[in-house]
C-alpha cells in the first residue's frame, strides 16, 4: 500500500471516530428526553429535509443552545490543546512539554481568581461584557504570562528555549501562589467558582463564546498545521535546522506565539483541562512514530475525540450534576502516562 | 567562493578566532587540522553563518553572508554538525529527505526522491530506509546524517556549492572513514567546495587538495603543497613527535 493511501486511511479512521464521538455526545446528557433520534430529527428539520417538527420547543432549545455549541467547543478546545501540546514537545525537544509549559494556563487561573474575588462581573459598562468578564480575564492572564515569559527569554534577536522553560517554571509558581492567596481570601461560593474554573469544564459553551474564541484558536491551529516539516527539522537540533534552511529564530517566536495564543483562547472558555495536550501526541507517536507532518493534525483529531468522550462522561456519570472534565482527563491521562513511561523504559533499554 | 576576511570571535574574554582570513574555493577538498581548541569548528561554524557575533566579513559567491536569507544560504552550503540529535523516532528515509527541505517545502518531487535514494545508497543506508533512526548504532546514524547533507548539496544549479563537514569520520569504522573522504574527493572533482575538519592526519594527507593547520585561533599554515609539510611544523603544532615514512609511495605518518 502506498504511503499516501495509508495516510488517507489513517485520517479517515480518525474522522470516523470523531463522527462517532459527536453522535455519542449528542445522544447523552442530563436532559434525558433529548435522545439521538430526536437530535437527528431536529437536525433534519433544520436542514429542511423534513417539515415535520415532532419534537418539543424545549428539545430544540436544549439541542441548539446547549448541546450543540458544547460539542463544537469541545472539538475546538480538544483539537487546539492536543496540537499545541505536540508543537511544544517538538519545539522544546522534550516529551514532557505540555501546552501550558510557560505558565499560560496557571496565569489564566490567576486572573480569573482575581476577577472572581474582586467582582469582575460588574466592571464593564455593558451587560454582555460583564457576562463574559471571566473569560476575558482568563485571556488577559494567559497573554500577560506569555508576554512576560517572552520578554525574559527573548534576547536581542533570538529566544532561548532553556530560559523560556525555566521562566515558565518560575511564572507557574508565582501565578499559582497568587491564586492560592485568592483562594485563601475567598468566600464559599467564590471558592467553588475558582475551583470549578481550575478543574475545567465545557459547561459554559455558547455560540457567542465560540465566535469570540474562534479566531484565537482556529487561526493559530490552521497555521501550525503546516509546521510539520519545520518541527521535524528542529527535532534534530536548532543548529541543524538552521543549516537546512530554517530561520530558527523566527520560527521559534512564531511557534511559541501561536501555541500560547491557542491555549490562552482554550483556557479562557473552558478553564484548564489537564493532560490532553501532554498525552494525545504520545498516543499518536505510539502508533505512527514521530513524524510531525502526521503528528500535528492527527493529534488535533484525537484530542477532539477524547475531549468529546470525556465531556460526555462528565455530563452523565453523576447526572444531573456535572463532574469537571479536568478530573476525568487527568484521572484517565495520568495512569495512561505512567503506563507509557513504563513501556518505554522496557523497550529502550537492553539492560533492564 | 567563500571569502573570510579578518574575522575574530570571542566567547566571553576568550578569543577563539584571532583575525583569521581565508578563502575557500569550489572544486577543492580542504582539510582543517589542529589540536583541540584551535578554533577549527568555530571557523567552520562562522563560515556557515550560524555564529552571529562575528567581527570581520564573510561572503558567499560575492554576497555578504548577513544579507542572505537562511533558505538561500541553505542552497549554497550544507553542514554536518558534530552535535546531532538522533534520539528522534523517525524513519531513515524521512531524515534524509529533510536535507531537501529547502527545495520542496511541502511535497517532495520525484527528483527529490531520486536524490534521496541515491544519497542513501552512496552511504549504504538504503537497506535501513524504513527503520527508525533512534534504533541505529552511532556510526550508522552518522552515515544517515551524511546522506542527508549530501542530499542537500546535490548539484543541480549553477552557482557553486559548499559542503562543510565537522569531524565527519566520528564513530565510523575504517572502511567508511575512507569512503567519506573519497566521496568528498569525488564531490570536489565535480565542482563542490568541500571543507572538512579532521583529527586523523593520515586521512587528511592522503585525500586533501589543501591543508590548513590551525593553533590558538590562528592559521599557522595554509598550503596546497601537501608533500612539503615538514615534520617539524607538525611537531610544533601538535607538541608530539612524528615519524614520516613512505609506504608504497604514499605518505604516512605514524
Amino acid at each position: 500500500m502506498s504511503k499516501t493511501k495509508k495516510d488517507i486511511l489513517w485520517y479517515g479512521a480518525l474522522l470516523l471516530l470523531l463522527l462517532l464521538a459527536i453522535i455519542t455526545s449528542m445522544s447523552f446528557g442530563s436532559y434525558e428526553d433529548l435522545t439521538l433520534s430526536k437530535s437527528m430529527r431536529i437536525m433534519a428539520y433544520d436542514m429542511g429535509l423534513t417539515s415535520k417538527a415532532d419534537f418539543l420547543p424545549l428539545d430544540y432549545n436544549v439541542f441548539f443552545n446547549i448541546r450543540f455549541p458544547r460539542i463544537v467547543m469541545g472539538i475546538i478546545v480538544g483539537g487546539a490543546l492536543a496540537m499545541s501540546g505536540a508543537v511544544m514537545q517538538g519545539l522544546f525537544r522534550n516529551p514532557l512539554a505540555d501546552p501550558s509549559l510557560i505558565g499560560v494556563s496557571t496565569g489564566a487561573s490567576t486572573t480569573v481568581s482575581l476577577g472572581i474575588i474582586f467582582g469582575a462581573s460588574t466592571w464593564f459598562p455593558y451587560e454582555f461584557l460583564n457576562y463574559y468578564s471571566l473569560n476575558f480575564m482568563a485571556f488577559v492572564g494567559a497573554l500577560t504570562v506569555m508576554i512576560i515569559a517572552l520578554l525574559i527569554a527573548g534576547g536581542k534577536n533570538t529566544i532561548s528555549l532553556d530560559t523560556l522553560l525555566l521562566t515558565g517554571i518560575a511564572l507557574n509558581a508565582i501565578a499559582a501562589s497568587i491564586t492560592g492567596l485568592m483562594i485563601f481570601m475567598s468566600e464559599e461560593q467564590q471558592l467553588r467558582d475558582i475551583n470549578f474554573w481550575m478543574l475545567g469544564s465545557l459547561g459554559g459553551a455558547s455560540w457567542e463564546m465560540i465566535v469570540g474564541m474562534m479566531p484565537f484558536a482556529i487561526i493559530p491551529c490552521f497555521l501550525l498545521a503546516f509546521k510539520g516539516s519545520v518541527l521535524n527539522l528542529i527535532s534534530i537540533g536548532e543548529e541543524n535546522a538552521y543549516y537546512s534552511g530554517i530561520n530558527v529564530d523566527r520560527q521559534k517566536l512564531f511557534l511559541v506565539l501561536l501555541t500560547t495564543l491557542a491555549v490562552g483562547a482554550c483556557v479562557s472558555v473552558s478553564g484548564s483541562i489537564g493532560f490532553v495536550g501532554l498525552v494525545v501526541p504520545h498516543l499518536i507517536r505510539l502508533i505512527k512514530g514521530n513524524n510531525y507532518k502526521l503528528l500535528l493534525i492527527s493529534s488535533a483529531l484525537l484530542g477532539a475525540i477524547l475531549i468529546l468522550i470525556s465531556d460526555t462522561l462528565s455530563r452523565t456519570i453523576i447526572a444531573p450534576a456535572e463532574l469537571p472534565i479536568g478530573i476525568i482527563t487527568s484521572l484517565c491521562g495520568g495512569p495512561f502516562f505512567i503506563w507509557l513511561i513504563a513501556r518505554q523504559k522496557k523497550s529502550k533499554s537492553i539492560r533492564s | 567562493m567563500i571569502s573570510i576576511q579578518n574575522i575574530s570571535i570571542s566567547f566571553g574574554n576568550f578569543n577563539v578566532l584571532n583575525d583569521v582570513s581565508v578563502d575557500f574555493k569550489k572544486g577543492e577538498l580542504t582539510c582543517i587540522l589542529g589540536p583541540n581548541g584551535a578554533g577549527k569548528s568555530t571557523l567552520l561554524k562562522a563560515a556557515s553563518g550560524w555564529l552571529k557575533s562575528v567581527n570581520g566579513s564573510i561572503s558567499y559567491n560575492g554576497g555578504c553572508i548577513k544579507s542572505k536569507k537562511v533558505n538561500e544560504l541553505s542552497k549554497q552550503r550544507a553542514f554536518l554538525s558534530q552535535k546531532l540529535n538522533s534520539s528522534t523516532d523517525i524513519r531513515v528515509e524521512e531524515l534524509v529527505m529533510m536535507g531537501r527541505y529547502t527545495y520542496y517545502k511541502n511535497h517532495p518531487s520525484d527528483l527529490d526522491q531520486e536524490i534521496v535514494n541515491r544519497a542513501m545508497m552512496q552511504f549504504g543506508v538504503d537497506k535501513m530506509a524504513k527503520r527508525s533512526v533512534s534504533m541505529l548504532s552511532g556510526g550508522e546514524q552518522q552515515r544517515v546524517h551524511l546522506a542527508r547533507v549530501i542530499a542537500q548539496i546535490h548539484n543541480e544549479e549553477k552557482y557553486s556549492k559548499f559542503l562543510l563537514l565537522d569531524e565527519p569520520v566520528n564513530n565510523l569504522d575504517i572502511k567508511y572513514q575512507h569512503m567519506i573522504l573519497s566521496q568528498s574527493q569525488t564531490l570536489a572533482f565535480e565542482g563542490i567546495g568541500v571543507i572538512c575538519v579532521l583529527h586523523d592526519l593520515n586521512l587528511a594527507f592522503s585525500y586533501a587538495d589543501r591543508i590548513i593547520l590551525m593553533k590558538n585561533g590562528k592559521i599557522e599554515l595554509d598550503t596546497r603543497d601537501i608533500e612539503r609539510i615538514s615534520k617539524e611544523k607538525l611537531e610544533e603544532i601538535y607538541e608530539v613527535s612524528y615519524d614520516k615514512i613512505n609506504l608504497s609511495q604514499k605518505l604516512e605518518l605514524v
